[in-house]
């Protein structure tokens, strides 16, 4: 049987050069606004902190999105699903490969947004950033800004898990169905599936911004949100559990 | 002693249809045995069922012992297409996959492996020709130290010298007390290297002799036993 | 070597080397290879190459020392009888077919007499 850190590797090396690819990308794009200011308006106005923050909108998305098809690729590789592991652990550890580069990702990126920023404001760092961290207080107090810290970390980490798991929790159940049903029935489950899955997302959406409105604005009461995230990551867990069922008893790889 | 691989009543459908039904076969340890049957009849199924990569059988599946899905992989080294590997990956970061998720992936008989296959692992998977990926996959497949290998028709497709170098490998390499179950449409040049063969038909294993007891029992080779069967000359009772 | 896939392989294996040593080619008391190289050099099951190598053991042809390997025997007499059994089958078989034409054994001696010299002519 192949142990966890081995299989986190062997999971993890494919993730890990995806996040660094689009790095990389990013970096081109920083480059480029750094040169594109230089040449354009005089190196004088280059300003890092515009350059570094300035680009690489949706790049977050991309990894995310390209994450996720990973993911739902190495669920239906051989080369994958051979391993010597039980579907509960190729799959966790599939999650956790993904949020761990995920993760990774962001913080380089805020590494270099950071680092631009200390290029740009260094005169008056001090200054802006008593400004941010008073100003957060100010507006909720002490107690009400971290929490609003606090609460807004778990909700991303949370939804992005949720997001991956509904992801491969759609993929696994058309492809064990794919693999059940005849043709005509397919076509009929695909179509209930896929209304069911935007109705949903709808009251899924619905209900997150419910909930993100009071969490960011930190007035809300606390046990509340505790209360949302609570069944937030339930579900969440709930529907992992159906996706190791899946690849238990229903969804095989492809070749 | 445990036997290599025992199926009971193994039935199998997909979209309906039934692919293989109320299969029963035991496989002694040790044994290299030729798994034969037209395309379609099912052989890839059946090794894949054994792997636990089929879902949805009824029935039971023992190898080595085990029945459980990951322990049946730990104890088999299976052929795969190597199809989870971006094309670009060089064989050697292929190879440390391996080594990296197989306990029992020897690494000094990969290298034996690979050179007595004259296989270069500094190139990448999509440099390779049909015959030269088929010679890493079987390299892969035989450095591990498994219980039971399944090889699934390693031998489609490729000149005839790759087949030779893929037939002396599995000669000189394959363990002693380790079973190997190759299947294959075309049967005579493996025919000298198979203790027994395993005739799969009508979605069921229909004959499972020892080869040498089809030579002298039948006083025919084993393709002509194969399709003497296929073509209906030979009966059930005469098996 | 090609085999003939409807002869046990363990069968024409014992036969290839019964004629190197009869021949010569493996003199007594010298060592066969390998159980795996045999198996190797022929492309054959290593399980058919052992069940060639232990039938000779047990007719007495190859004398198997422990942790040494296989060697040709060295009684001589051994090797003569071997040389015989061969010849008689081989006769055997050609008697068995020669009279299967309906030749009768007068025809048979004078068949094989006629080729030997018409053989001799031609050379």
């Amino acid at each position: 049987m192949t142990n966890f850190s081995a299989t986190f590797k062997a999971l993890w090396w494919p993730k890990f050069r995806i996040a660094n690819w689009i790095l990389g990308l990013y970096g081109l794009m920083v480059v480029a606004s750094v040169g594109l200011t230089g040449f354009s308006e005089g190196w004088g106005k280059v300003d890092l902190a515009n350059s570094t923050m300035g680009v690489g909108f949706g790049l977050g998305t991309v990894v995310f999105i390209w994450l996720a098809f990973h993911t739902e690729h190495d669920l239906t590789r051989d080369s994958y699903r051979l391993l010597p592991v039980t579907d509960t652990r190729l799959y966790l550890t599939s999650l956790l490969t993904s949020f761990v580069a995920f993760g990774y990702f962001v913080a380089v990126k805020a590494l270099v947004m950071g680092l631009g920023f200390l290029a740009g404001h260094a005169s008056d760092l001090h200054g802006v950033l008593v400004q941010v961290w008073q100003g957060g207080q100010a507006a909720m107090g002490e107690r009400h800004f971290f929490e609003m810290v606090l609460y807004t970390t778990l909700f991303i980490v949370v939804l992005i898990v949720w997001m991956w798991v509904m992801i491969t929790l759609i993929h696994l159940l058309t492809t064990a169905l794919s693999a059940v049903l005849p043709n005509v029935q397919q076509r009929i489950v695909r179509f209930i599936l896929a209304v069911v899955v935007i109705v949903a997302l709808i009251w899924m959406g619905k209900w997150l911004l419910q909930l993100a409105g009071p969490i960011v604005s930190g007035v809300s009461n606390n046990a509340a949100i505790a209360l949302s995230l609570g069944i937030l990551t339930a579900v969440t867990a709930v529907m992992a559990a159906v996706n190791v069922y899946l690849l238990q008893h229903w969804v095989e790889a492809r070749y | 002693m445990t036997n290599a691989i025992e199926i009971t009543d193994l039935t199998y459908r997909k979209n309906y249809k039934t692919i293989l039904a109320d299969v029963n076969l035991t496989i002694a340890t040790g044994r290299v045995v030729g798994l034969l049957g037209e395309n379609g009849a099912g052989k890839t199924t059946l090794m894949r069922l054994l792997a636990d990569l089929a879902k949805g059988n009824h029935g039971n599946i023992a190898v080595a012992g085990a029945t459980r899905g990951p322990q049946r992989r730990a104890n088999l080294s299976f052929t795969e297409h190597l199809q989870g590997f971006r094309p670009g990956m060089k064989l050697r970061e292929v190879a440390d996959f391996y080594a990296a998720v197989y306990p029992d992936f020897a690494a000094q008989k990969y290298l034996d492996l690979i050179t007595f296959l004259q296989l270069d692992d500094d190139l990448a998977l999509n440099q390779l020709s049909r015959g030269m990926r088929e010679k890493f996959i079987i390299a892969l497949t035989l450095a591990r130290q498994a219980r039971v290998y399944l090889l699934d028709e390693p031998f489609a497709g490729i000149d005839s010298m790759s087949r030779k170098r893929i037939i002396g490998s599995i000669i000189r390499w394959k363990q002693p007390e380790a079973t190997m179950l190759i299947s294959d449409h075309y049967v005579t040049e493996i025919a000298p290297l198979l203790d027994e063969v395993v005739v799969v038909k009508d979605q069921t294993v229909v004959a499972h002799k020892s080869s040498e007891a089809i030579r002298q029992d039948f006083g025919i080779g084993v393709e002509a036993f194969y399709e003497g069967i296929y073509e209906g000359e030979i009966h059930d009772d005469e098996l | 070597m090609q085999f003939d896939d409807k002869v046990p392989i363990y069968y024409q294996i014992k036969t290839m080397f019964y004629h190197q040593i009869i021949a010569g080619e493996l003199a007594p008391g010298a060592k066969l290879p390998a159980v795996r190289q045999v198996a190797v050099d022929l492309t054959v099951n290593v399980n058919t190459a052992q069940r060639a190598l232990s039938e000779m053991v047990t007719e007495g042809i190859l004398d198997a020392k422990r942790g040494r390997g296989n060697f040709v025997t060295e009684d001589v007499a051994k090797i003569a009888a071997l040389k015989h059994r061969l010849i008689v089958q081989d006769v055997a078989a050609l008697y068995t077919q020669l009279h299967a034409l309906r030749l009768d054994d007068a025809a048979v001696v004078q068949a094989v007499q006629t080729y030997i010299e018409s053989k001799g002519e031609t050379s």
